[in-house]
Parts: structure tokens; C-alpha cells; sequence
């Protein structure tokens, strides 16, 4: 059947990510330089890292898509990324045969931070962490002891503590296989277009309720047309965000074409959302206290999370078209 | 949610995959005029006889009543087989022959319909005028009963195919003293009646396809009007929810194919460095990489597009977000088809003659059935509410 549209019970599934990141997320959150631990420990208490996990390493069992669904609000709500840690970490430690392990990370018990593609940085750690890093060629997940150095750094997003790293990866205690770098690329689009979404809700918004020339802004063209891109950018993103995770789900042979385009688009579609949404809200945009650059400065961090969108442009470019039928 | 193909549709697939492979024409298909004529309806008729005539027609009036997916797999399928787009059948295919099944009477529908499907009336769409284009609520083209006719005086334009055209879903404003959407009537007008005058215009990719149509007191039996005076304007709109925005999955699907031969005479022609192929410059490549993605999100659209379908009956103003997004992409790949060409670039021969053709020809997607302005103030109004602005 083709259906990119929730059913019932994943748009109860949405609902309930909405609700509880509207009650426990607000923005605000971000100012106090936590890394979200606090959030994260709750919603690791809800059971949301477990979520695409098997019911044998203690998750939901449920599949790729739902884990979008999560991640899209995740991406709305800017949750840091130690999200992407705990959830691609268990995944890894599935796949290497460590149940144990990934219930451990499903559940918060044990820690777990990401690290940049190319090894140099990493992201709101915490001691005793597990280290994660995904690749194009796959995931790696390290012990702290394979960090030979750790140097905290000023970074461009307020919100997350930044690091740069050394690594002695002769300690790599675990490779799993490509289809769990494809995941990072479509959980990555997915948070990419919440945040487009969020820039889009909160830009047209503003445009709806400022008034200048004794009119709402929204009103003129030159407004309304920047939403109306931005709506068709997120309409796109989404749509081929959904469409790449449920090919991987099924292991359709076209998941890598879908998965590197939906991270191109994805990542074009936010960009442009969070710069408009800035640019909308004139003067009070261009100021720290309004949120409008708190969402500029988590685009550039998603994306480059799994390596800049010309990487993905090479690896779409690599693949062969994808083909319905024999 | 969901994405997979059941067997039956797989099997479909195959079908219709052997039937096109073995009845696709292999002459090239004229671009304008009479020759043009004969050749589309010709394929119409081939189509109806094996009873592929209208795909997504009712089985009562002929047609398959496929289901959207298996519509979705029968243009897909069309397209890999290079199979000619309908041309002048279009508007009596997915226009006119549809809004006379729903909204017209018993004798309409016995008239027009049969001779739709089997490939032997060829219909135009007679709603812009000089003064009503995106505003289309505006037509001033007058219609005046007198005794069982109408009689209709005035102009329109842009009429594609009217040159070739038999009949002609005509809109015209059948109340002197209404406005806008009020007082308007669709008419069945005979393209041989007495008064019409159709003057072809060129277009700026040289072709032929529209033309601009005069009436002189053109007088059409009252039994043409369909749907009752007045009632224009919902016939007109009637046509847009039997659509259900399949009409344009071809073109989706063709601007795949499209971006797929962009990646291949990247690899032949001499890139910007002029040593390499242009496939070896980063540029290009970063180009031809978005261009793929970007196609990929359209045929992720169309699929949403039916998911949505398959669940309301009206389609919503999301539509319009596809629409927008298919006419400037269509756009962007000729962009880089014409930079990727180079010096080529300037030619309308040998390699270049398609990608200039389209590239020319392209213009038009971001204005036909809605200009990308009138899709953005729809998107902007009717997708995320945002206030009209003051007129
Ligand atoms: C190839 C082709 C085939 C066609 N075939 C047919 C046909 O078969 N039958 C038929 O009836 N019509 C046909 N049309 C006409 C088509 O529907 C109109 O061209 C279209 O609706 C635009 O109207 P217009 O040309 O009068 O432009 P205008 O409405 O005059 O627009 C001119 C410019 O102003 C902009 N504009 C207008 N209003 C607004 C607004 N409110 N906000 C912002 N910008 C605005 C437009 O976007 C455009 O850029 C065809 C057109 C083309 C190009």
C-alpha cells in the first residue's frame, strides 16, 4: 500500500511526543547550559530512546518511520543530541550482538554522547559516557578510554558544550553495517524538518499577528510568498523524509538513493526556513533574546551531525535511479 | 504509513509494462497543427480498442476506474516506455469528458462522452480572456439568451488547441448584472458554429499550441449550457476534484527521466574547464546531485498526494504546494541542462534540439493553470492562513 500519511495510531504517537515536549521543552530551556540532560533523562523514563528498538533489547519494537516521527519532533523542539547517542548507540549495540548493552542505553542507565562523522568533535559528553560516531561507512561505538583528549571549545550553538577530540580508535569496540549509517541520514532529515517546521509555524505566526502599514505583515507578498516556500520546503523534506524511512524500513533497494536525498533536501528546506524566519521577524529577529538564531545556530549543527550536504551529494550521485518494478 | 507495491499491483505493473512495449508508437510525434491532430488521436483510439482509453475514467462510460495507485503505475510505466503525452486530447480527457459525466445531463453525456474516449472529438478550454487570467472570476465574454440559444459575443485566449479543437468548454457570463463568480455558465460551444474565429498565436518556443478565439453572436443551443445557468463557476471547479491530482503525475514522472539524461550528457559534453566532462566538475555535480534530490522529493509529493486522496474526496489546497514545486523544478533542470550545454547552449540542433526546446517551452509551467504567484498567495492564504492583503 502507498501511504505517507499517519495512521491512527502514529498520529496518537505524535500527539503524545507534542504534548510532552510542549510541556517540558520550551526553548527557554536551552539558555541555562544543561545539554539537556535533565530533558533527556526524562524522556529516556518514557521510554522514547527504545522506541525502533526490538522488544528483546528491551524497546517498543516499533519501526524506522515511528522513529522519524520522534526525531521530526525532536528537531522541532531542538532536544540535543544526545538523543541521537542514546538511540543510534543501542541500535549499534544490537547489531553487535549486545542486548544488554543497548536496553542500558535505551534506557538511560548508561550514557552515551555523539561524536562528529569525522571523529573531531564531541557533543555534550558526560563522564562515563559511551562514544558513538557514524560514519558513511557505518557506526562505531567507543569506550571513553579510546578518548585520548578532550578540549572544551566555544561552538556555534549556545545550547550544546562542545568539544574537540582526539581518538585512539584501536580501542573500537563495536562496527556495525551501513544500514545504520542510512539511519542516521534519515533520523538527521527528520529532525532537519522539524526544525524548518518550527522556523515555518513560528515565522508565520509573527506574520499574522505584526502589524505595520496598518495591515498584518502576512498580508504582503513579499512575506506570505517566503511562508508559502517555506511550507512547500518542509512539504518536501518531510515527504521524502517519511518515504526514505519506510524504504529502509523494508529494505527497498532504492533506502540509500531516498536516504541521501532526503538529507540534501532536508537539509536545504530547514536552512532557508530558519533564515527566513530571522529575516520575517525584522529587528527583534536579529536580537539574542528572541529564538530566532537559537534555530539558525542548531540548522548548522544538524548539518553537518553526519557529514555536510556535499557528502550526500556525492552519495546520491553514486547510487543508480531508483526503478518501481522488475 | 506505508510504502510497498502488493502483488496484484506488481502484476499490473507487468500488464500494462508488455502491453505499452508493444503498442507505443515508434514515429515522432508532431508538435502543432492538424498533423498533430491526427497523430494524438490516432494513439487514443489505439489505447481505447485494447481498453487502456481512459485510465482513469468510470467502467461505465468506458474507462478502467483504476485505482490511484495502479493510475500511478500506469504513468509510470508510460513513461519508461516513451509513450506520446495525450497532446489535444488532454482537456476532453481529464477536463471536459470528466465535468460532463458529473455535472451534465443524460443526453451530454450520451453525445460527448463516447466520442471522447474513442479518440474522435478533441476539446479546448475556452475560461481566459485579455482581462481574466489569474483572475478568472472576471470573464466579460457575454452570453445572451434568445428563444432555446444562447447567443455568445466576446473573446478568449490562450485557448490551447483551439485551432484543432471540435468543441470547447467555454465559460461566459450568462447574467449581465453579476460579479465575479456569480452569473457565470459553462457551454458546450461547437468550434464550427457560425461567428467563431480562432487566430493560432505562436508561442516563444515556436510552436503553435494556443490560439486566441472570437465569438460574434455565436449562438449555441440552450441544451449546451451544462450544469444550468449560472452555475459556471461549480461546473468548472466540479472538473478539479475528479482530478485528484493524478493529471500531473506524467510530467512528474517524466521530469525523473528528464534529470536522469541531464546526468548522462553531463558525462558527454565538456565541462566549464574545457578539458573534462562536465560530470567531473564540482559544481556541476553538486548541481545534478540537488536536481536528483529534489526530483525525488516531487515523487515523494505525488505519493502523499494520493495518500491524501485516498482519504478525502475534495482535494485540499495542498495541490497547489506540488504544482509550485514541479513548474519551478521543471525550470531549474533546464537551467542547468542550458549551462551544462555551454556553447551547445545557443544551439536548437543535433544534441542541444531537445534540452533548448524544453528549456524555451519550460517557461510555461510556471504560468499555465496558475501562475506561481496565484500558488504561493494560495499556499500563503490557504495552507498556513495567512491574511488576504488589502485590494
Ligand atoms: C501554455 C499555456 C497554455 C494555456 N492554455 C489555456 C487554455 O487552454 N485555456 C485557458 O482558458 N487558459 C489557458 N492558459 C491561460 C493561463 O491560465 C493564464 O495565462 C494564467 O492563468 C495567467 O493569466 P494571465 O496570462 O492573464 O496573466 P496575469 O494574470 O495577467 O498575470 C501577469 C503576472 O501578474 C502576476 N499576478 C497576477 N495576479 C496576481 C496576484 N494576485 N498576486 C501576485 N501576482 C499576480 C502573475 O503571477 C503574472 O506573473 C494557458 C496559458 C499558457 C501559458
Amino acid at each position: 500500500m502507498i501511504d505517507l500519511l499517519p495512521d491512527d495510531d502514529q498520529k496518537a504517537l505524535i500527539d503524545n511526543f507534542e504534548s510532552v515536549l510542549a510541556a517540558e521543552a520550551p526553548l527557554a530551556r536551552l539558555r541555562d547550559g544543561q545539554g539537556d540532560l535533565a530533558l533527556l533523562a526524562r524522556l529516556a523514563e518514557l521510554g522514547w530512546f527504545g522506541l525502533g528498538l526490538p522488544e528483546s533489547a528491551g524497546g517498543v519494537g516499533l519501526g524506522l518511520i515511528e522513529e522519524a516521527l520522534l526525531f521530526r519532533e525532536a528537531g522541532r523542539f531542538l532536544v540535543g543530541p544526545r538523543l541521537f547517542a542514546a538511540v543510534l548507540g543501542a541500535h549499534a549495540a544490537v547489531g553487535a550482538g549486545d542486548p544488554a548493552l543497548a536496553a542500558a542505553l535505551a534506557g538511560g542507565e548508561r550514557g552515551a554522547c555523539l561524536l562528529s562523522g569525522d571523529g573531531r568533535h564531541a557533543f555534550d559528553r558526560q563522564p562515563g559516557d559511551s562514544l558513538v560516531r557514524v560514519d558513511e561507512e557505518g557506526i562505531r561505538l567507543l569506550d571513553e578510554a579510546a578518548l585520548v583528549r578532550a578540549e572544551p571549545i566555544d561552538g556555534l550553538d549556545p545550547a550544546i558544550a562542545l568539544e574537540r577530540v582526539e581518538l585512539d580508535e584501536r580501542g573500537v569496540r563495536r562496527l556495525a553495517d551501513r544500514t545504520l549509517a542510512l539511519r542516521t541520514k534519515v533520523l538527521v532529515s527528520a529532525s532537519l524538518v522539524g526544525l524548518a517546521e518550527a522556523a515555518r509555524d513560528r515565522a508565520t505566526l509573527y506574520a499574522k499577528e505584526r502589524q505595520q502599514f496598518g495591515q498584518p505583515i502576512g498580508a504582503f507578498q513579499a512575506i506570505k510568498h517566503r511562508c508559502a516556500d517555506m511550507a512547500v520546503g518542509c512539504e518536501s523534506a518531510w515527504t521524502l523524509t517519511a518515504l526514505a524511512a519506510l524504504c529502509l524500513g523494508s529494505g527497498r533497494h532504492d533506502a540509500a538513493f531516498q536516504a541521501a536525498a532526503a538529507r540534501i533536501v532536508a537539509g536545504d528546506a530547514a536552512l532557508a526556513a530558519v533564515r527566513g524566519n530571522v529575516q520575517i521577524h525584522g529587528g527583534m529577529g536579529f536580537t539574542d533574546e528572541c529564538e530566532a538564531h537559537l534555530l539558525v545556530k542548531r540548522c548548522h549543527f544538524l548539518l553537518q551531525l553526519a557529514g555536510g550536504t556535499r557528502l550526500h551529494q556525492e552519495a546520491l550521485l553514486g547510487e543508480p535511479e531508483p526503478v518501481h518494478g522488475r | 504509513m506505508d510504502f510497498t507495491f502488493t502483488v496484484e499491483e506488481e502484476a499490473f505493473r507487468e500488464e500494462v509494462r508488455t502491453w505499452l512495449r508493444a503498442n507505443v508508437p515508434t514515429e515522432k510525434r508532431p508538435k502543432e497543427g492538424q498533423a498533430m491532430r491526427a497523430f494524438d488521436t490516432a494513439w487514443q483510439r489505439r489505447q481505447h480498442e485494447s481498453g487502456w482509453g481512459g485510465i482513469a475514467w468510470p467502467v461505465e462510460y468506458g474507462g478502467q476506474g483504476l485505482s490511484l495507485v495502479q493510475q500511478l503505475i500506469w504513468h509510470e510505466e508510460y513513461v519508461r516506455a516513451e509513450a506520446p503525452p495525450p497532446g489535444c486530447m488532454f482537456v476532453a480527457l481529464s477536463h471536459a469528458g470528466p465535468t460532463v459525466m458529473l455535472r451534465g445531463n443524460a443526453e451530454q453525456r450520451a453525445l460527448h462522452i463516447p466520442r471522447i474516449i474513442r479518440g474522435e472529438a478533441v476539446w479546448c478550454q475556452g475560461f481566459s480572456e485579455p482581462g481574466a487570467g489569474s483572475d478568472l472570476a472576471s470573464v466579460r465574454a457575454r452570453g445572451v439568451v434568445d428563444g432555446d440559444d444562447l447567443v455568445v459575443t466576446g473573446q478568449k485566449v490562450w485557448t490551447s488547441y483551439a485551432d484543432v479543437a471540435d468543441y470547447q468548454e467555454l465559460l461566459v457570463r450568462t447574467d449581465p448584472d453579476s460579479q465575479r463568480h456569480a452569473g457565470l455558465s459553462w457551454v458546450i460551444c461547437d468550434m464550427r458554429a457560425p461567428g467563431i474565429t480562432v487566430r493560432p498565436i505562436r508561442t516563444m518556443a515556436g510552436i503553435t499550441t494556443f490560439a486566441e478565439v472570437f465569438y460574434d453572436e455565436v449562438r449555441i443551443p440552450l441544451g449546451q449550457v451544462v450544469g444550468g445557468l449560472g452555475e459556471g463557476w461549480s461546473v468548472a471547479m466540479s472538473t478539479l476534484s475528479f482530478e485528484r491530482g493524478t493529471a500531473m503525475i506524467p510530467h512528474q514522472v517524466e521530469l525523473q527521466r528528464t534529470v536522469e539524461q541531464l546526468i548522462a550528457l553531463a558525462g558527454e559534453v565538456t565541462g566549464p574547464d574545457g578539458r573534462r566532462p562536465a560530470a567531473a566538475d564540482d559544481e556541476v555535480r553538486s548541481r545534478l546531485a540537488r536536481l536528483r534530490a529534489e526530483v525525488a522529493a516531487m515523487r515523494a509529493m505525488t505519493y502523499a498526494s494520493i495518500s491524501r486522496a485516498q482519504r478525502e474526496d475534495a482535494p485540499g489546497p495542498e495541490g497547489a504546494m506540488i504544482s509550485l514545486y514541479f513548474g519551478e523544478l521543471f525550470q531549474r533542470v533546464h537551467d542547468a541542462a542550458m549551462d551544462i550545454l555551454g556553447g551547445e547552449s545557443i544551439e536548437r540542433q543535433g544534441r542541444a534540439e531537445a534540452w533548448t526546446f524544453r528549456y524555451l517551452d519550460g517557461f510555461k509551467h510556471t504560468i499555465a493553470g496558475g501562475t506561481s504567484e496565484i500558488r504561493r498567495n494560495i499556499i500563503g492564504e490557504r495552507v498556513l492562513g495567512l491574511p488576504r492583503g488589502r485590494a
